[in-house]
């Protein structure tokens, strides 16, 4: 997507005959939120003079705090391509700023912009990444509710030649091209009703803005073709869970920094210290990239998610594989997060990890290329294989233990987010869940 | 109506109420229009037109939880199918009221029987979207069943006319390049018009490509040919 002036922006509301401009930010807790303003207001809202309630927004500020500004990103300028007869419809991703002109400590974007800065500090260009997104597409029954019954399980169309779930993938990918995104790859994945698109790496920034817009964007479509699309990591117990894969690299001078062509694998220095750093940091930033309880029923052995925190250049169960390109495109594949998560604070988190590998010259232990899922304990123990956390309650607690997450999210955002996610899982913890009554009821 | 029988049209309804929407099965089908599939909610009526592709689709307004205007909508957005949608006096009222405030450009044509109106076109009146045909309940059967024709005929002719565009875009096109090869080729090879015509022709039919085709194959040779001499020298 190009990058466009604010005079450029105010000319094509104009002629484009543009009736609304969503002003676009996220929540810490990764929901996207918008102001919508009418296409009198561009120019106000490019002069970023546009504000709204920060009090209203879960996890921003108390009421007496509550003025906030938005400062659009004119680069992040899009006109959505669906429903151009009632109207165009255009976006702004945005900054938010306090009244005083700095900006706000508990803005996703800003927390991802510090840790970019950081990189650029010692000397890194640019951090480059490259999500690998699933998702469900379910039908909705006759209340409008979603469930998890398939297109591809439900079977009540037999007489239909369309699959639902493929021509609604199909619109996704023609309606994200149509507002500049590269898709890569898009597939029906291994789950009944289940699918992947990814699209090309970006710099850390766009990637994570790419990642808000692409949920928007499956969300959307697929309720136009009477489905409703989920980004929950585990729907259905017994398949497949959604995960976010994210491929990283680390550019310097140009150059791809995880790629030395003497380096053991190809690999450079930097690059085992970054794998260090992550595997030394995962257990205290999982909580980042696996925010919710459901995150944790993914991470279970038995379905392609990573369980144990290892690496590998061959085999694809461990938490980190290098992927085989060598060259510009030398990069690692993090196979842990979700897409529950909240993109910005997810890539901060990863990025500050491997740089504390780097920076602290962490050399990670030789890579497992075993299935580690064969593997009994006591080989793991041997081999020092260590687990990814088990439930949320684990990951808040690990996050507490180590101060890798404070230093990501700053002290604003930190605060908040471990006590609403302490608060998630006592909500959860204290309800009676349907295998409970299932197995115990009669029982006893 | 002849022609409906020769050509049965794919009908798909969506209404709730399966009394009424068996009512409307049996006037179509009396009229030799069958229906294929009946949807009880709005997202089920999406679905269903998505995967099954009828002609038309007729949609009650009342559907839960998203309203048939909705889904006619989006059915006439994204072009999917004809609709028809139907509806009572007071929620066109609603639609119309809220529609023209957002400044709706076009119209959505509306037809009714009952109160006065007659069987008539009772008017156009500002709305969403033009593709949408309003039928406004209570509605005899002669009116819905001329609604069904007029919608069924409209599509047949619009389907034709896309088709004949389509097809002149090729002629077009085709003529362009076949008239640029052609003056390529009297120019190079010193041959008539009438012989250069002969040979695209020719080559077409020898490798079953269209003109069109074997014209652009011409002139980009003859361009590479160009571009290689004025590069070589």
């Amino acid at each position: 997507m190009p990058g466009y002036t604010k005079e450029e922006i105010i000319k094509m509301v104009k002629e484009q005959d543009i009736k609304f401009i969503r002003l676009q930010f996220t929540d810490i807790f990764g929901m996207l939120k918008n102001v919508a303003i009418t296409s009198d207001q561009i120019e106000k809202a490019l002069s970023n003079k546009c504000m709204f309630d920060g009090s209203s927004i879960e996890g921003f500020v108390r009421i007496e705090e509550s003025d906030m500004y938005l400062r659009p990103d004119p680069d992040t300028f899009v006109i959505f391509p669906w429903r151009p007869q009632a109207g165009k419809v255009a976006r702004l991703i945005c900054d938010v700023y306090n009244p005083d002109g700095t900006p706000f400590e508990g803005d996703p974007r800003y927390v991802l912009r510090r840790a970019i800065k950081k990189a650029n500090d010692i000397g890194y260009s640019a951090f480059n990444v490259g999500p690998e997104c699933e998702f469900f597409l379910f039908l909705t029954d006759s209340d409008g509710k979603p469930t998890v019954m398939t297109h591809d399980n439900a079977g009540y169309f037999d007489l239909g030649p369309v699959d639902l779930g493929e021509n609604a993938r199909r619109e996704i990918c023609l309606a994200l091209e149509e507002m500049g995104f590269e898709i890569e790859a898009s597939h029906h994945e291994v789950a009944p009703g289940q699918h992947e698109i990814d699209f090309k790496y970006e710099d850390a920034l766009k990637a994570a803005d790419n990642i808000m817009t692409f949920k928007l964007v499956v969300k959307t479509i697929a309720q136009r073709n009477g489905l409703h699309a989920t980004f929950m990591p585990k729907p259905v117990f017994g398949i497949n869970g959604s995960g976010m894969h994210t491929n990283v690299s680390l550019f310097k001078d140009g150059r791809n920094a995880f790629y030395d062509e003497g380096g053991d694998l190809q690999l450079s220095q930097e690059a085992y210290y970054f794998i260090g750093g992550i595997m030394k940091n995962m257990k205290s930033i999982a909580a980042i990239t696996n925010p919710i309880v459901n995150s944790y029923k993914r991470l279970v052995p038995g379905y392609e998610a990573p369980v144990y925190i290892a690496w590998s250049a061959r085999n694809r169960s461990p938490l980190i594989r290098i992927p085989a390109s060598r060259g510009l495109s030398t990069r690692l594949e993090i196979r842990c997060p979700d897409p529950s998560c909240n993109p910005y604070l997810a890539i901060a988190a990863i990025l500050t990890a491997g740089l504390d590998g780097i920076e602290g010259k962490i050399v990670p232990p030789p890579s497992t290329d075993k299935n580690i899922f064969h593997m009994t304990g006591a080989e793991r123990i041997s081999e020092g294989i260590d687990a990814l956390p088990g439930s949320l309650e684990e990951a808040i607690c690990e996050m507490k233990k180590s101060d890798i997450a404070r230093k990501v999210l700053g002290s604003h955002v930190y605060e908040k987010f471990v006590e609403a996610k302490e608060e998630e899982w006592d909500n959860y913890r204290t309800k009676i869940s349907k295998w409970e009554i299932d197995h115990y009821l009669t029982k006893f | 109506m002849e022609q409906a029988v020769m050509d049965p049209a794919r009908i798909i309804t969506a209404v709730g109420n399966a009394a009424a929407a068996g009512k409307i099965k049996a006037i179509l089908a009396e009229h030799g229009y069958p229906v294929i599939d009946n949807a009880s909610d709005g997202n089920e009526c999406l679905r269903k037109i998505i995967s099954l592709r009828p002609d038309l689709a007729i949609i009650d307004h009342g559907l839960a939880p998203r309203s048939g205007y909705e889904a006619a909508l989006i059915a006439s957005e994204d072009k999917l199918c004809d609709v028809i949608l139907l509806l009572n006096a007071g929620q066109r009222d609603n639609l119309n009221s809220s529609t023209t405030g957002g400044g709706g450009r076009s119209s959505i044509t509306s037809i009714g029987a009952g109160s006065g109106a007659g069987g008539k076109i009772s008017g156009i009146s500002a709305g969403a979207v033009e593709d949408i045909v309003m039928a406004i309940k209570p509605i005899t059967k002669d009116a819905f069943i001329r609604t069904v024709e007029l919608v069924l005929r409209n599509r047949r002719k619009i389907l034709k006319l896309e088709k004949e565009i389509e097809e002149l875009k090729t002629t077009i096109v085709t003529r362009k390049e076949v008239e640029k090869a052609k003056g390529l080729l009297i120019a190079n090879l010193k041959i008539s018009e009438d012989e250069a015509f002969r040979l695209i022709q020719k080559q077409s039919m020898d490798r079953g490509m269209p003109m069109a085709e074997v014209a652009a194959a011409i002139n980009k040779a003859y361009g590479l040919k160009r571009k290689t001499a004025t590069a070589g020298a």
